[in-house]
């Protein structure tokens, strides 16, 4: 061997120094080029060799490849590839990925060579193309089948794909459609062509389609399936529970889109047995050698597109997860012990564990934990474990789990539970009694009550309840009786003597410690002296005190009933310490509104003897009754409302305090005096009375207003409420006739004595009463001036001597607006017509010349004459006017105007143009107008030389003396008047101006 | 005057003619077994054509699209349940059972394939591999119902050999393998039915 060496080597070196020296390029060319490809027909792989000298050499080489496809050899790559020959590995081969499958069309692949080595520098020259080595597609068959490629094939989403068709010796290819829609092809070669689809999506698990349709209704398909390469696995764990096999699992990711074969899958390979194992998509079971704790795993998660790998490095014995414990067995059961057994179907002999009791007492959910660490034992072997300070007759439920001791892992599931009873004791405690002493003639009825023992009392199933009693003084006669266990008192009967009882619980174990009451000696009336007193409940309860008892008192004692309107009254008690005197009751059977009486006894040496009464409610509550009210004695201004029938007793659901009276004036607000105003909801305002004694049940409501309908409201008070308002009584107050008629009677008796004392006034001043207001008027037929004898006998001196002549004339004027505002401004008449189409008749002496009208009459529609009515009789001068008006006397209407002042404006003169007695040479003087009502005196001579301006109608006595004023008449006036006029007619008015009856004469209406 | 053909010739001279001699009761009861089939093929036909429908929509285009892609060929696999007029008239009951049972036979295999096909395709499609699974029940009961008409009627039970394997190297082919038979399991059905209708006026209850 060593001999062949050596000849190659001295070969080498002659043929290296040959080369050397002729300068010749060395040309290694490929031998035996071989060309297939890989199942998915994806890859065409290469083989090919040199000469063994190559090899021997070593010689670093490049070669050169082309690929062509179709039958035309259309080159579409060509590459190098470099690589050092070795003696040991001898052979060449190479690999070329195609994007379109290699059954589309023919690829052929050629090969050629250079020496690339440093030892051969002017090297570098390639070897001739080795003859073209020719996979056929199946376009070149001579077939009438076409097909379709890639089939099945998965790629990663993303990806561009290239799929061709090839038609069959006489088809064509009409479409190539992925997805449902057609894609633009290319001819690779005359039967075969091809789409390319870009970043292709995620496929549904069934893949997506790609159909070919040819010509002659002839379709061919293939399915392309896009997924992603796999997640890498997380949260890889491994324990085991029999320490046979370990579970390993993990966090998967999310489930691929592919299904079935293309799915991702998982296997589990470890290290150190170099063994691998196929898993499910989460989970591995590895079976554990006995002689190996250490363990090396590598999760790998795989697909068609790729693996992603997970490790994990263990030792069993610290991922031990002990099974669930099974058969579950209390032995031994004592009343507060009992020991409990339980296996592990698997065998943890090299353990030690750690098992926990969980001890549920059943009543009220109390759990208590219990740790104890064992040995491993072999399979089905039994643990036990003992469990204390439990309670007699107690049902406890127990269960059980493990886990390993050394180094927790987890503990196992709890075991399946398992319910057991301790045994029974006998009652430790005695029982809680109490009695009630009811006495009939001599004899005495003791009802002893006691209260059921709980069942941490009772130790076990109480069977019965025995009494036993008699006399205190006389142990050797006492009484026993036997109560079943459902009852809760006994009644016996006893003398006035003093007793001794005692009561015990006996369950199947034995008895309870007696418990003991006495009942003292008869003693009467007791009791009678003890008043009831009220006590406050505090919303949940009712406190009670009572006061210390004098004495030894062993123990307090407060009875009461749950229910004490009913017949079975559920009878309490409760007892308390000798230094213990106040309590808040309560009990589950407590209402509010319900009144509850409490007796408080002190327990002495003798017996037990009252000591207080208390009677109180947990919370008053509003009464519910309202109380049912009437009304009395009504009165025009009060009325009496009464409500005797309402109860106060413990019928109410509170204790009554006091009442409210509400009073409501229909359609009105209420004012009451000694009453609260309240505004009522509804916006009524009432008035308030309150009755602070729950016993007075009447009231008196005064002040009230006659023949008014008011609404009264009683509602009882208590410290819940008050009861509701009810407004429906109602009640009207009578007519109160004796105000009416003093209203009226009175201001008529004042108006009487005033007028009598002013009669009697007017009496006792008659005289100056008659000279101030009628005074004395002179009787011209008396008077010495005008002596009518004289006239009669000398007729010479008919003729008035002007000199003694005092003419008194009297004017009775009417005359309408117009001519009166003439008249006041011109002092002048006026005629014309107006309103009404009445006549104005002036009545002008034509004596007088322009001398004014004096008197206007006026003809209605019948042509009557008449006064003027009162529309047209109207003054503009304000002062004459406000005489009329005040109701003057018909003197006041009878302008005397003083004119003899030669300075008189006219306006004054014109303010009374009716009738003058002027004498404008007279020196009397009016005194003004404000008197101008007063008397004058026609004695008095009047102005002479004004007397022309003024206007006399009763010339016919002028200068013959004084008329008596009651004689002279309109009539007469009319007369003179028709004298010089032709009307005939006549006008009776009769005149008086100085007479009191002549007031329409001088102001007709 | 009956006319036979050939074929009816030599498939009665196999599997016997009609039996010359039944009994009333045989009569009744082979009529009954023939009505209650009659009523047992109704309903299978409405199911039939849910499970076409909803087989194609879980195929993804272009199936369940007519104009985009024709119906599958028949199975070579099945015994094709159309002929000739002449031919279907010709046939005599024991062969028109016959061919019954062993289309039934193979269609109760095939539908259990196509189910474990679709089971790799369309793992999350429960509703179609419940109905694939409940076809493939029916089919069978059905061809129990027609073995026990040929029973009553006293013909020979035909040995029918084992399923063909469905030629489906690829997904797209398993695609259109199951369609097609799910569509030949519905022209089963129409054919028996037509076949019920002949042997119930045959067999009149």
């Amino acid at each position: 061997m060593d001999l062949i060496m050596i000849l190659q080597t001295v070969l080498l070196l002659v043929l290296e120094s040959r080369m050397s020296q002729s300068q010749e390029p060395v040309v290694v060319p490929p031998l035996d080029l071989k060309v297939s490809n890989d199942s998915f027909q994806e890859y065409l792989f290469l083989e090919w060799n040199v000469s063994d000298w190559a090899y021997e050499s070593e010689l670093k080489m490049l070669f050169q490849i082309q690929v062509s496809q179709t039958e035309k050899r259309n080159i579409i790559w060509m590459g190098n590839y470099s690589r050092m020959l070795s003696k040991s590995d001898k052979g060449l081969r190479w690999n070329w990925h195609s994007h379109l499958p290699l059954q589309c069309t023919s690829h052929s692949v050629r090969i050629r060579s250079a020496v690339d080595d440093p030892r051969f520098p002017t090297n570098e020259v390639w070897s001739d193309w080795t003859s073209w080595k020719t996979l056929l597609g199946l376009d070149s068959l001579d077939s009438e089948e076409p097909f379709i490629f890639p089939k099945d094939k998965i790629v990663k989403a993303g990806s561009n794909v290239t799929f061709c068709c090839i038609a069959g010796k006489s088809q064509s290819v009409l479409s190539v459609e992925y997805k449902g829609s057609p894609y633009p092809v290319s001819y690779i070669s005359s039967r075969s062509v091809k789409i390319t689809v870009s970043d292709v999506s995620l496929s549904r698990a069934s893949g997506t389609n790609v159909v070919c349709g040819l010509s002659g209704r002839k379709h061919r398909g293939t399915v392309l399936f896009v997924s992603q390469p796999p997640e890498k696995p997380t949260n890889v764990s491994c324990e085991t529970q029999d320490l046979k096999n370990l579970i390993c699992s993990w966090f998967p990711g999310e489930t691929s889109n592919l299904s079935g074969i293309r799915s991702t899958n998982y296997s589990l390979y470890e290290w150190f047995s170099q063994q691998r194992m196929a898993c499910s998509r989460n989970m591995c079971s590895w079976p554990i050698d006995k002689n190996r704790q250490i363990y090396n795993f590598t999760l790998t998660a795989w697909n068609a597109l790729g693996e992603r790998n997970a490790t994990i490095v263990l030792d069993v014995t610290h991922r031990v997860c002990p099974r669930t414990p099974t058969d579950l067995l209390a032995n031994h059961l004592s009343a507060t012990n009992v020991i409990l057994y339980w296996t592990l179907r698997s065998d943890y002999s090299v353990l030690r564990l750690c098992c926990q009791t969980e001890v549920i007492k059943v009543k009220n959910g109390n759990v208590t934990l219990h740790n104890i660490s064992v040995k491993g034992l072999l399979s089905m072997s039994h643990y036990n474990t003992i469990i204390n300070q439990l309670q007699p007759y107690t049902i406890y439920s127990l269960r059980v789990r493990c886990s390993a001791s050394d180094h927790f892992w987890k503990w196992s599931n709890w075991s399946e539970k398992l319910s057991i009873r301790t045994r029974e004791v006998a009652p430790t405690l005695g029982l809680d009694i109490w009695r009630e002493v009811r006495q009939n003639a001599e004899n005495r009825t003791v009802i002893i009550y006691w209260k059921p023992l709980s069942e941490n009392e009772t130790k076990g199933e109480v069977l019965s309840y025995h009494i036993t009693w008699g006399k205190l003084d006389d142990s050797n006669m006492y009484q026993h009786l036997a109560v079943s266990v459902s009852m809760n008192n006994t009644e016996i009967s006893i003398d006035g003597q003093p007793y001794i009882i005692r009561v015990t619980a006996r369950n199947m174990v034995g008895t309870s410690p007696p418990s003991e009451i006495r009942i003292a000696k008869l003693q009467e009336n007791d009791i009678e002296d003890i008043n009831e007193e009220r006590v406050n409940g505090t919303g949940d309860g009712i406190h009670i005190s009572w006061k210390p008892e004098m004495g030894e008192v062993s123990d307090y004692i407060v009875q009461w009933c749950n229910f004490p309107k009913s017949e079975n009254c559920d009878f309490q008690w409760k007892k308390y310490h000798n230094n213990t005197f106040s309590d808040v009751i309560k009990s589950a059977a407590f209402q509010p509104g319900v009144r509850y009486n409490f007796q408080v006894y002190a327990s002495k040496a003798d017996g037990a003897h009252l000591l207080e009464k208390k009677t109180g409610y947990m919370k008053e509550l509003a009464p519910a009754i309202k109380p049912a009210m009437k009304v009395v004695r009504i009165k025009p201004n009060s009325l009496v409302l009464t409500w005797n029938n309402y109860p106060t007793d413990d019928s109410q659901p509170g204790f009554i305090s006091a009442y409210y009276i509400y009073v409501k004036v229909l359609q009105d607000a209420c004012s009451l005096k000694g009453a609260e105003t309240l505004e009522l909801s509804d916006g009524s305002v009432v008035c308030r009375f309150t009755i602070g004694n729950p016993e007075v049940k009447s009231y008196a409501v005064d002040q009230l207003k006659p023949n008014t309908k008011y609404a009264f409201s009683v509602v009882a008070l208590t410290t819940g409420g008050e009861s509701a308002i009810d407004f429906s009584t109602k009640a009207d107050t009578s007519y109160d006739w004796q105000a009416v008629i003093l209203a009226i009677v009175t201001p008529v008796i004042i108006c009487l004595l005033l007028l009598l004392i002013l009669f009697l006034a007017c009496y006792w001043k008659r005289m100056w009463l008659k000279d101030t207001c009628f005074p004395e008027i002179p009787d011209p037929n008396k008077s010495n001036i005008l002596t009518l004898n004289e006239l009669k006998i000398n007729s010479e001196q008919t003729i008035l001597n002007i000199g003694n002549c005092i003419t008194s004339t009297v004017e009775v004027v009417n005359i309408s607006k117009e001519n009166k505002l003439q008249l006041c401004k011109q002092g002048m008449p006026a005629f014309g017509r107006e309103g009404n189409g009445h006549a104005i008749y002036n009545l002008e002496d034509q004596k007088f010349g322009n001398q004014p009208t004096w008197i206007n009459f006026f003809e209605n529609e019948k042509g009557m004459v008449s006064p003027n009515p009162n529309p047209f009789t109207t003054f503009e001068n304000l002062t004459y006017c406000s005489q009329l008006e005040s109701g003057s006397s018909s003197l006041l209407g009878l302008g005397i105007i003083k004119t003899n002042q030669q300075n008189q404006s006219k306006p004054q003169y014109q303010q009374y143009p009716y009738l003058d007695l002027l004498n404008k040479d007279s020196s009397t003087t009016l005194p003004n107008e404000g008197t101008s009502s007063a008397y004058r005196s026609q004695m008095a001579v009047p102005n002479a030389s004004k007397l022309n301006d003024v206007p006399i109608s009763a010339c016919t006595v002028e200068c013959l003396g004084y008329k008596a004023q009651t004689n002279f008449s309109l009539g007469l006036l009319s007369r003179v008047i028709s004298e010089d006029n032709t009307s005939t007619e006549e006008v009776n008015i009769s005149v008086s101006p100085r007479s009191t009856n002549s007031t329409t004469f001088l102001l007709p209406d | 005057m009956e006319v036979l053909t050939g074929k009816e010739r030599r498939s009665r001279q196999e599997f016997g003619s009609r039996p010359t001699r039944l009994s009333s009761a045989q009569s009744k009861e082979a009529a009954k077994k023939i009505e209650q089939i009659s009523k047992q093929v109704l309903m299978l036909i409405n199911n039939s054509q849910e499970l076409l429908q909803k087989y194609l929509k879980y195929q993804g285009s272009p199936f369940g699209q007519p104009d985009l892609l024709p119906e599958p060929k028949k199975l070579t696999e099945l015994p094709s349940p159309d002929l000739s007029k002449d031919v279907w008239l010709s046939l005599s009951d024991s062969e028109r059972l016959r061919q019954n049972y062993v289309a039934y036979t193979f269609l109760t295999d095939f539908l259990s394939e196509v189910k474990s096909w679709q089971e790799d395709l369309n793992p999350n499609a429960s509703d179609l591999l419940e109905l694939l699974e409940k076809s493939a029940k029916q089919a069978l009961g059905l061809r129990s119902n027609v073995a026990s008409v040929m029973k009553i009627l006293s013909f020979p039970m035909p040995l029918v050999p084992p399923s063909p394997a469905l030629d489906a190297s690829t997904a797209f082919r398993k695609k259109l393998k199951g369609w097609s038979v799910c569509q030949q399991y519905q022209d089963w059905l129409h054919r028996t039915q037509r076949d019920i209708t002949v042997l119930m006026q045959r067999y009149p209850l």
